[in-house]
């Protein structure tokens, strides 16, 4: 998996790209609008993060050339404004997803697999299944092994979640969106209090515990 | 007073006045004056006219029925034709309009009787002409009157005179006009100049001392001249916006100061972290601890940024809402549903009184931000066993929001207070409940931004009820901005 960064602050693209070479992604950084486009246009890359506020051409820019250029590589805007009207901009271009700076490593990691997978998932599966974790999709019904967990909805749209993306770490800020259309940071703690009593159903006298959380980040699902 | 020397002199407001009063000045002089002057010359026309009037009697009061003899219009115009300053010319004519009679003076004139005069004379009128006769350079007043003897129209005499001395009073008139319009316009314009000045005058003052005010001393004011006018009213105007301004200057220091203050302690806490941290070598648990400690503080500090980024940007107005309209009762129920959950861990019982359908015009996240920080705050001021209440109601332009607790309340004197910012209520009892004392600020603005209200009511140790109003959604009216 090859991955396009076009970013101007060294310090951002040093950990980046470090955090993505660990994650055996293999990343080239362009420090500029200009190279940025000129990288895009010349290799191919499964994906492309993009600064917004960029050296030589805006971000918005480079992006509105690759498309008319009708390269459809999955793009995720990194921005410092996090006024509406540009995120809403930015994905009327063309983006695929967008991150406010600052902003988490995981969270750009998290957000990089999910859109490198959603190509590949197979548009209607029926049922999910992690260890010996099963989410019905149709029924809407949940079994660890042979005994069936009750879940609020809420509960089994976060569970959802998770089983889509087994092994990989969702983050609070996902959870907020994702689960409960939240578009801002809270302070709360409430997110881990939902978390926290899924985990508690899904786990109860059960093994392997299955719902782990990784400090700091966020939560993973995987045995 | 330099502020007269930078404007140009054409530009200068007091240049500008004098001009138009002369101007005025002028004008209206000159309709007066050209009033005066027609006035005059149709008055002494009339005078002529009368004279006239009065020998035209005079001769028809002698003028026998039948004009064989000419010897009683010869006896008038031996009275009349040699005057010094009006000769009196005269012709007699026949109904038909022949001369039956010409004084001398009136040979040298050539006047006929036009077709008008002469119908005028058989409809029993009066003509009154003024004659230019040609070689002649004088011009002649002549009175044509019809006489009627027996209801037939027996003569017709024409009579006049010239109208030297009516000419030359109305050029004496017409020089004099002249020769007082400049002294007149030139104490006009003095006149209107030193008005101008003295009403202009307070207004460089005010300049010059506005113009010392700076950000170094906007405690001064400038002083009003006790004249009660419109002057000292822009005084009492300029005066309040330094006062406005000082105290939009006195907050931003207070609020930079508590922004670095909280800024700065939890920078400080994790260097010291760290730098325990590196002191000796650890296990890489303790590390990973550390960092993760690291992380949570770090993500405290960048909602903080955030929070003062959007109260700054609400300052300067440049946050944009997403204005569309809204389903208030599912956005409330939907974050009751998200806190429940923390409600329970204190056995809160977290209650949503029935409510109907209700649409708001609103920005559907800053909404949310709105009531997750009225609620959040409402679970985390109040023990357990407590019990939060929420309540929806909507009377015909407002929606009406309950959030009540039986949390720690908030004493009267803290009530005005809690929408400041930085604002905490018990700083040692806040720590553990975390927040910097920026949420109800954002509470605020938001609710502000939506044109509606927020208050609160509250009694120490008894709990707090805040209440938001906010515009209804009319279909009619989606003009609605923010």
């Amino acid at each position: 998996m090859r991955i396009l960064l076009v970013e101007d602050d060294k310090g951002i693209v040093r950990f980046v790209k470090k955090g993505l070479l660990e994650n055996a992604f293999s990343v080239d950084a362009a420090l500029d609008g200009e190279e940025g486009l000129r990288s895009a246009l010349h290799m191919k890359y499964d994906l492309i993060v993009l600064d917004i506020l960029l050296p030589k051409m805006d971000g918005r820019e480079v992006l509105k050339k690759i498309r008319s250029m009708e390269i459809q590589t999955p793009v995720i805007f990194l921005t410092a404004k996090d006024s509406e009207s540009d995120i809403i901009k930015g994905l009327n271009l063309g983006a695929d997803d967008y991150l406010t700076k600052p902003f988490s490593f995981n969270e750009l990691l998290a957000r990089i697999h999910a859109l490198l997978r959603r190509g590949k998932t197979v548009a209607s599966v029926s049922r999910l299944q992690v260890a010996d974790l099963v989410l019905e999709v149709d029924g809407h019904r949940v079994f660890r092994g042979e005994r069936k967990i009750e879940l609020t909805p809420k509960e089994y749209a976060l569970l959802e979640l998770f089983m889509r993306h087994p092994g990989q770490i969702i983050t609070r800020t996902m959870i907020a969106e994702k689960v409960f259309d939240l578009h801002f940071d809270t302070a709360t703690n409430v997110i881990d209090v939902h978390v926290s009593r899924l985990r508690n159903k899904i786990n109860r006298n059960s093994e392997p515990k299955l719902l782990h959380t990784v400090k700091g980040v966020g939560y993973v699902l995987e045995d | 007073m330099s502020w007269k020397i930078r404007a140009k002199f054409q530009h200068r407001t007091d240049v500008k006045l004098t001009l138009l009063y002369i101007l005025t000045f002028f004008l209206s002089a000159s309709i007066i004056c050209g009033f005066l002057y027609l006035r005059l010359k149709g008055q002494l026309i009339k005078e002529i006219d009368r004279f006239i009037f009065d020998e035209t009697e005079e001769l028809s009061a002698v003028l026998p029925k039948d004009l064989k003899e000419k010897e009683v219009p010869k006896n008038f115009e031996i009275g009349v034709a040699a005057r010094t300053y009006y000769p009196i010319y005269f012709r007699i004519l026949d109904g038909e309009g022949k001369i039956l009679y010409m004084s001398a003076g009136m040979r040298g004139i050539v006047y006929e009787l036009d077709e008008k005069a002469m119908a005028n004379a058989r409809e029993g009128k009066r003509t009154r002409e003024k004659i230019h006769s040609p070689g002649r350079r004088r011009a002649f007043r002549f009175i044509t009157t019809p006489l009627y003897k027996e209801g037939r129209l027996t003569y017709i005499i024409q009579m006049g005179t010239h109208l030297r001395f009516v000419r030359k009073s109305l050029s004496v008139f017409r020089s004099n006009i002249l020769a007082a319009l400049p002294i007149v316009l030139i104490l006009g314009s003095l006149g209107g100049w030193i008005l101008a000045r003295r009403a202009l005058s307070p207004i460089g003052y005010i300049a010059a001392k506005t113009r010392d005010i700076t950000s170094e001393n906007l405690n001064e004011r400038i002083t009003p001249r006790q004249t009660g006018d419109e002057l000292d009213e822009l005084i009492g105007t300029i005066n309040g916006m330094i006062a406005r301004l000082e105290a939009s200057f006195r907050r931003m220091a207070e609020f930079t100061a508590d922004a670095s203050h909280e800024l700065k302690t939890p920078i400080c806490a994790m260097r010291g972290e760290a730098e325990v941290l590196l002191s000796k070598s650890r296990t890489p648990e303790e590390y990973q601890e550390g960092l993760v400690q690291f992380i949570e503080r770090f993500d405290q500090l960048n909602q903080m940024i955030n929070d003062l980024i959007l109260l700054s940007k609400s300052d300067s107005s440049q946050v944009e809402l997403n204005v569309v309209p809204v389903r208030l009762d599912l956005l409330i129920k939907d974050i009751c549903n998200l806190f429940q959950v923390l409600a329970e861990q204190k056995n809160i019982a977290l209650d949503i009184d029935p409510i109907q359908e209700t649409v708001v015009m609103g920005d559907k996240i800053r909404l949310q931000q709105l009531f997750t920080n009225l609620i959040d705050n409402a679970i985390k001021y109040t023990p357990e066993q407590g019990m939060i209440r929420i309540a929806l109601e909507k009377d015909t332009k407002m929606a009406l929001v309950k959030v009540s607790d039986t949390g720690i309340g908030i004493s009267e004197e803290e009530q005005g207070k809690i929408f400041e910012r930085f604002y905490r209520m018990d700083k040692s009892r806040s720590k553990e409940t975390g927040g910097v004392g920026l949420g109800l600020s954002i509470a605020e603005w938001i609710v502000h931004a939506h044109k509606g209200t927020i208050g609160v009511q509250s009694q120490l140790d008894k709990g707090s009820t805040f209440i938001v109003t906010l515009p209804l959604f009319h279909p009619e009216d989606r003009k609605f901005q923010p």
